[in-house]
């Protein structure tokens, strides 16, 4: 079943964002004092994705669940320490997620 | 013409490269929020910005005003290239090479010396392509995922691609101060339930901070 309210949040996050690149690129000559704010703009983007991190990992921590945390802390761990070296965010995440999940499964096994 | 737009299809294969694992995750990670694929396949379609699409899938739950507000906050950025890319290349055909402005594409486009709108053209041909064929094998990877009894797994890699995000984005002590006063902000009221608004209420506050502290900068204060 397709979600018609789905489909209207892609559309304006399609038209907003269409809208700022070609505003920009087109209009940029004029608009050259909007360069000055991407120190801001980025640290706005910081702030969003911590904020997003933090409130998908503390559900995990609350839940004193070993079988959730250790392999959850392996594959924030893991992700930490390849995103500098393989500078891919894709393969970052699914070497993660491939740790979580293995991790996830050993200790299942175990526990049954 | 058509030269410059084979080279410029070659040279996006760096792109592709990076995007592919990303678009795959992405596939996965909306399907695991409960995206049907044929919402997944559109929201790579048309948005074309990873960052906003991964913010949609992970709080369309939540609220879609909210998660559509944030996600088209993280794109304001993309004003900045537009306003760069268009002092340092002479483009024509400005409203297709805009659908194609991502990070990835700027940064090829500024680095190259006096590309044509062909040129761009071919990069953005090779980074869309792959963008949404990644996104189809994410989506085929979930249905076997789905079978196996794992797609609530596949939620993590989002918390995973956004941790390399981060810590390919964060450069200086600033960046680690906003990471650590974006922490504070959304520990604190997840654990007075309030999770949701966090990433919200931390964007506006460091946003204050920031704008201060240009401020004090301008004026010579520090």
């Amino acid at each position: 079943m397709v979600y018609v309210d789905h489909i209207l949040a892609i559309l304006c996050i399609a038209v907003a964002t269409y809208l700022a690149r070609y505003i920009s690129l087109r209009y940029g000559h004029k608009l050259a004092k909007i360069e000055k704010a991407s120190t801001v703009l980025r640290s706005c983007t910081i702030a969003i994705i911590t904020s997003l991190v933090t409130v998908s990992l503390i559900p995990v921590y609350l839940q004193h669940n070993m079988e959730i945390v250790i392999p959850t802390t392996l594959g924030v761990l893991v992700s930490i320490a390849l995103a500098k070296k393989l500078r891919n965010i894709g393969i970052v995440a699914v070497i993660g997620l491939l740790t979580y999940v293995a991790v996830h499964s050993v200790l299942q096994y175990l526990v049954i | 013409m058509l030269r410059d737009y084979v080279n410029g299809l070659r040279d996006s294969l760096v792109i592709v490269i990076g995007y592919v694992p990303v678009a795959v995750v992405f596939g996965m990670t909306a399907r695991a929020f409960g995206f049907t694929p044929l919402e997944a396949v559109l929201a790579s379609a048309l948005i074309f910005a990873g960052m906003s699409q991964f913010i949609l899938v992970s709080l369309a739950s939540f609220s879609l005003v909210y998660a559509v507000l944030l996600a088209s906050l993280v794109n304001l950025r993309h004003i900045v290239y537009g306003c760069v890319l268009s002092q340092k290349q002479n483009l024509r055909k400005k409203p297709l090479i805009a659908f194609g402005l991502t990070d990835e594409v700027f940064v090829l486009s500024v680095y190259r010396q006096n590309i044509n709108e062909h040129y761009a053209l071919g990069l953005i041909t090779g980074a869309y392509t792959s963008w949404v064929l990644g996104t189809l094998v994410g989506i085929l990877f979930t249905e076997v995922a789905g079978a196996l009894g794992m797609l609530k797994d596949l939620e993590f890699a989002l918390i995973a691609l956004f941790i390399a995000i981060l810590v390919l984005y964060v450069e200086n002590f600033n960046d680690i101060l906003v990471v650590l006063y974006s922490v504070i902000i959304s520990a604190t009221l997840a654990l007075l339930g309030l999770s949701q608004i966090s990433p919200l209420v931390a964007t506006l506050f460091i946003a204050l901070i920031s704008i201060m502290l240009e401020k004090v900068r301008k004026n010579g204060v520090c």
